[in-house]
C-alpha cells in the first residue's frame, strides 16, 4: 500500500513536471510563432506598430541617437548615415562631424535653425530639407540644428551651446504644434515653473557629457543580452506597443487637456519665457531670432504665438498658408513637409533673411 | 580674441574642417597637416603656439610624432594635445604618460576643444 502511495505521488510529481515542460515548450513554440508572423508580417498590428519596429528614431541599437543623461537630452549620433523608415517613407540618414542633418558643418554660418522633425527633414532626402533648400536659394550657409522630438527644451539648450560657435546673423525657430504636450515628455511641472521663474541671465545647464563619454556607455549597455534581446524581439515591442495603446486609451478617456490652448498654462508660459531667452541671447551674439510657426491643424496656436512675438519685440513670419487644407505641402499619410512644402518653406525664410 | 598659431594634425577631412573651423571662428590662425610626418616639419619651420595631434594617422602615428617634436629642441617645448576616439581610461592614461599636454577626444565637443585648448595656451 505504502509503495503504491509512493508510486503514485512520484507519478504526481513527475506529470506536474511535463505538465510544466509542456507549458513551458507552448510557450516557446507561441513565441517563436508570434515572432515569425510579426516579422514576416508586421503590418499585422497595423502601421503604428510597423513604425515602431521600423524606425529608427531611439537610442537602442540601429537607433540614431545616444543620451546624455547629465542634460536628459538625445543627441545624434555623429558622421553616421542609414536607412530611415517611417509610415512607408525611406530616406537616407546622415549627420555631420557635430551630429546635426547637414552636408556639412558650416562654421560660421549665416542662419541657425532650430526645430523638429519637420526641419531635420523627417521622410525626404538631405538636398529637400529646408536647411539645404535655403542655403541653394541664398547663397548663405546654415547650419540645421533640428532634431526629430526636440521642442523648446532642447531648442534653448543647442541654441546655448552653438550660437557662439556658429555665430550666425539670423536665428530661425520653427514651433510645431505638438511642441507644447511635448515640453511634458521631458520636464515635470517643477522644473518648468523653476525655468520660468529664472531672470534670463541667470539660466544655465549642465556641463554636456564628453560625446565620446556618452556613446562608450551607450555601447556598453547595448551589450547586455536582454537588452539586446528586447530591442531585437518583435513579439517584446509587440506587447509594450499593445501596452503603450491601452496607455493611450486611457489618456484619450481622461479629461481633455485643456493647457494646450490655454496661453496661461504652464508649458506655454515655458514656451514664452523659451522665446524670450533665445531673442535675449541671440542679440547678446548680434543675431536675430524670427519665430517661424507650422500650427496647420492648431491654427489658433498663431495668434498666441504673434502675440508674445510682439510682447518680447520678436520678429514674427506669417505662415497661414501654410494650412492642413493644402495636401500638397505635406507627405500623405504622415504629414511632415512634403519637397513642395519644405520648397515653400524655405522660400518664406529666404525672403526674410535675404532681405 | 585669441590669435595664436595652431598647428592641426588630422588625416580625416571632416575632423580636420570641424576642428579648422572652431579654431578660426574664436581667432585662432591654424596650419593643418595630414601626417604625423608633415605635422613634425611644419611645427620646426612654422614655430606654433600648440599643436592638436590626432593619434591614428598614416605613416608614423601621434606618439611616435611627440616623441621627435620632444627630441628637437626647437619643438621640444611645444605644448601637444593628443585628439584620439579612444576613452578607455588605460588609453588615455597610455597616451598621457608619453608625454601630451592634454587630451581631446573624438567626436569633438566644442566646448570642451576651447576649453582644453585655451587651458593649455594659459599654462606658463
Amino acid at each position: 500500500m505504502a509503495a503504491a502511495n509512493g508510486s503514485v505521488r512520484v507519478s504526481g510529481s513527475r506529470l506536474r513536471l511535463f505538465q510544466a515542460a509542456a507549458i513551458a515548450l507552448g510557450v516557446c513554440v507561441g513565441f517563436a510563432i508570434m515572432e515569425v508572423s510579426l516579422r514576416t508580417w508586421p503590418g499585422l498590428l497595423g502601421q503604428d506598430f510597423v513604425n515602431g519596429v521600423r524606425s529608427k528614431y531611439r537610442t537602442g541599437p540601429g537607433g540614431i541617437f545616444y543620451r546624455d543623461n547629465r542634460l536628459g537630452i538625445h543627441f545624434m549620433i555623429p558622421n553616421y548615415r542609414t536607412e530611415m523608415y517611417y509610415n512607408n517613407y525611406v530616406w537616407t540618414h546622415e549627420t555631420d562631424a557635430l551630429g546635426f542633418r547637414n552636408r556639412a558643418v558650416s562654421i560660421p554660418a549665416d542662419v541657425m535653425l532650430l526645430g523638429d522633425s519637420m526641419i531635420y527633414g523627417h521622410g525626404v532626402e538631405i538636398d529637400s530639407t529646408i536647411g539645404v533648400l535655403l542655403e541653394n536659394m541664398t547663397g548663405l550657409r546654415v547650419a540645421n540644428l533640428a532634431r526629430q522630438g526636440d521642442c523648446a527644451f532642447q531648442q534653448t539648450y543647442l541654441l546655448t551651446e552653438y550660437i557662439g560657435t556658429f555665430r550666425p546673423r539670423h536665428v530661425i525657430y520653427f514651433f510645431f504644434e505638438n511642441d507644447i504636450s511635448d515640453l511634458n515628455q521631458f520636464l515635470n511641472d517643477a522644473a518648468m515653473r523653476a525655468f520660468v521663474a529664472r531672470p534670463l541671465e541667470d539660466i544655465r545647464y549642465p556641463p554636456r557629457t564628453d560625446p565620446a563619454v556618452a556613446l562608450r556607455e551607450r555601447e556598453t549597455t547595448l551589450r547586455f543580452w536582454l537588452v539586446r534581446l528586447r530591442d531585437a524581439s518583435y513579439s517584446l515591442k509587440a506587447a509594450r506597443w499593445l501596452l503603450s495603446r491601452l496607455g493611450v486609451a486611457a489618456v484619450r478617456a481622461a479629461p481633455p487637456t485643456s493647457y494646450l490652448d490655454d496661453p496661461s498654462s504652464l508649458e506655454w508660459q515655458y514656451t514664452r519665457k523659451a522665446i524670450a531667452y533665445m531673442h535675449w541671447l541671440s542679440a547678446r551674439h548680434d543675431a536675430e531670432l524670427a519665430i517661424v510657426p507650422i500650427v496647420p491643424h492648431r491654427r489658433h496656436y498663431r495668434e498666441i504665438l504673434s502675440r508674445i512675438a510682439a510682447e518680447l519685440g520678436v520678429t514674427y513670419l506669417n505662415t497661414d498658408a501654410f494650412t492642413s487644407a493644402d495636401q500638397s505641402l505635406w507627405l500623405p499619410g504622415d504629414g511632415h513637409f512634403s519637397v513642395l512644402g519644405a520648397q515653400r518653406m524655405a522660400a518664406l525664410v529666404a525672403a526674410h533673411v535675404g532681405r | 580674441m585669441a590669435n595664436e598659431l595652431i598647428l592641426i594634425v588630422e588625416d580625416n577631412p571632416q575632423s580636420l574642417k570641424l576642428v579648422r573651423d572652431i579654431l578660426q571662428v574664436k581667432g585662432y590662425q591654424t596650419l593643418e597637416a595630414e601626417t604625423g610626418e608633415e605635422g613634425v616639419r611644419l611645427a620646426c619651420e612654422r614655430h606654433p603656439a600648440l599643436i592638436l595631434m590626432d593619434i591614428q594617422l598614416p605613416g608614423i602615428n601621434g606618439i611616435e610624432a611627440l616623441q621627435r617634436l620632444r627630441a628637437d629642441p626647437v619643438t621640444s617645448a611645444t605644448p601637444v594635445i593628443a585628439v584620439t576616439a579612444s576613452v578607455m581610461s588605460q588609453d588615455r592614461a597610455r597616451i598621457m604618460a608619453a608625454g601630451f599636454n592634454g587630451f581631446q577626444s573624438k567626436p569633438i565637443s566644442v566646448n570642451q576643444l576651447l576649453a582644453t585648448v585655451r587651458e593649455v595656451l594659459d599654462k606658463p
